[in-house]
């Protein structure tokens, strides 16, 4: 997190709606591929992100040290994620999300086309803790402790967890290149 | 040594500690197997963030987001409300109560008097004054459930002027 940033979250904490858009604007594709890896839905993961924002927005005067701002936001964002798929009913949440992923390719023509559907079934056959552990990890970079903390899970957890869901889309990744 | 599998992925991410890692990598140089293991999953790492680096958030969230905010006024603003709000009702709480046992006070007190009397044998000047006490008392309590069920209305409805109730109300 560089120097203006911090400015940005000082001046947002004292109430600066143009200070905190700013930093809307540098959060929102990371916390966006965050939510989306785990609820799998691009209009739910919009939702979440934006519940996120707000509630960052109320809360921004308990941050203690602006340096934490990013696993805070974070933080946040992972939980009302989980919530969200916790609190889908089972029946509808298969053929709800098959059917947002094929919406998908189609609605977002700038996507790369192979790595997109890739990603969309490789993340199906994860579960919602494995797809978790891979989006704190390969989205936004954060070290094993950081992780413990957001998902309040012991750092052990965090590294079998993480393994496991690697060897999982290692599977399903060479699987795929064998059927060409 | 056995295979370190389950240490390959930490490795991979610096995770693991000095002694650890200095027994992974003496295992790396002479296990072409793990070689090959911790190869497979540095590519799935490098995928999986490739695969996400081109998902874009929406382009209009930005705005949506910045039009809720908007709406709800400063942070602090919200907060200071809340605890004028919290503040102001606590005192009419306390007024209320204050009311109610006054009145309890003085049944206790007419009760009192009544009993006094009635040992002095002056029925009818009694009754009297019951009828007016009574009247009194009635008016106190009555008073008393307004004034509370008053702040609670207001409480509740600053509450959600100061916090989005979509916040905490999830369908
Ligand atoms: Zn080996």
């Amino acid at each position: 997190m560089n120097d203006e940033q911090r400015a940005w979250i000082r001046a947002a904490r004292f109430g600066d709606p143009e200070a905190f858009a700013r930093l809307v604007e540098s959060y929102k594709d990371h916390l966006f591929r965050t939510a989306y890896a785990i609820v799998r839905d691009r209009g739910e993961a919009e939702d979440v992100v934006q519940e996120a924002f707000v509630k960052a927005y109320l809360t921004l005067p308990g941050l203690k040290d602006e340096r934490a701002f990013s696993a805070w936001i974070t933080t946040i964002t992972t939980r009302l994620a989980l919530d969200w798929i916790r609190r889908r009913r089972p029946n509808v949440r298969l053929e709800d999300s098959d059917a947002a992923v094929q919406t998908d390719h189609r609605a977002m023509p700038a996507m790369k086309a192979e790595l997109r559907i890739d990603l969309a079934d490789a993340l199906a056959k994860l579960s919602p803790e494995h797809r978790t552990v891979i989006a704190l990890r390969e989205i936004q970079g954060f070290d094993y402790q950081e992780m413990a903390d957001i998902l309040g899970i012991p750092i052990g957890t965090v590294r079998s967890r993480l393994h496991h869901a690697r060897l999982q889309l290692r599977r399903l990744l060479s699987s795929h290149e064998e059927r060409g | 040594m056995e295979h370190p599998e389950a240490e390959l992925s930490a490795y991979l991410d610096g995770a693991l500690s000095e002694e650890e890692r200095t027994a992974v990598e003496r295992h790396l140089k002479g296990c072409e197997r793990c070689g090959q293991r911790l190869a497979e999953l540095a590519s799935v790492s490098a995928w999986t963030n490739e695969a996400f680096s081109s998902i874009m958030a929406p382009p209009d969230l930005e705005l949506r987001v910045m039009e809720r905010i908007r709406a709800l006024g400063s942070p602090r603003q919200g907060m200071r409300l809340a605890w004028l709000t919290i503040g102001s009702a606590v005192v009419m709480m306390l007024a209320a109560l204050g009311g109610v046992f006054t009145a309890a006070l003085s049944v206790l007190w007419a009760v009192g008097k009544v009993l006094a009397r009635l040992a002095g044998g002056l029925h009818m000047t009694l009754l009297r004054m019951w009828w007016g006490q009574g009247w009194g008392i009635l008016m106190t309590v009555l008073l008393g459930i307004l004034i509370t069920s008053l702040s609670l209305a207001l409480m509740r409805w600053l509450m959600k002027q100061a916090w989005d109730p979509r916040l905490s109300t999830h369908p």
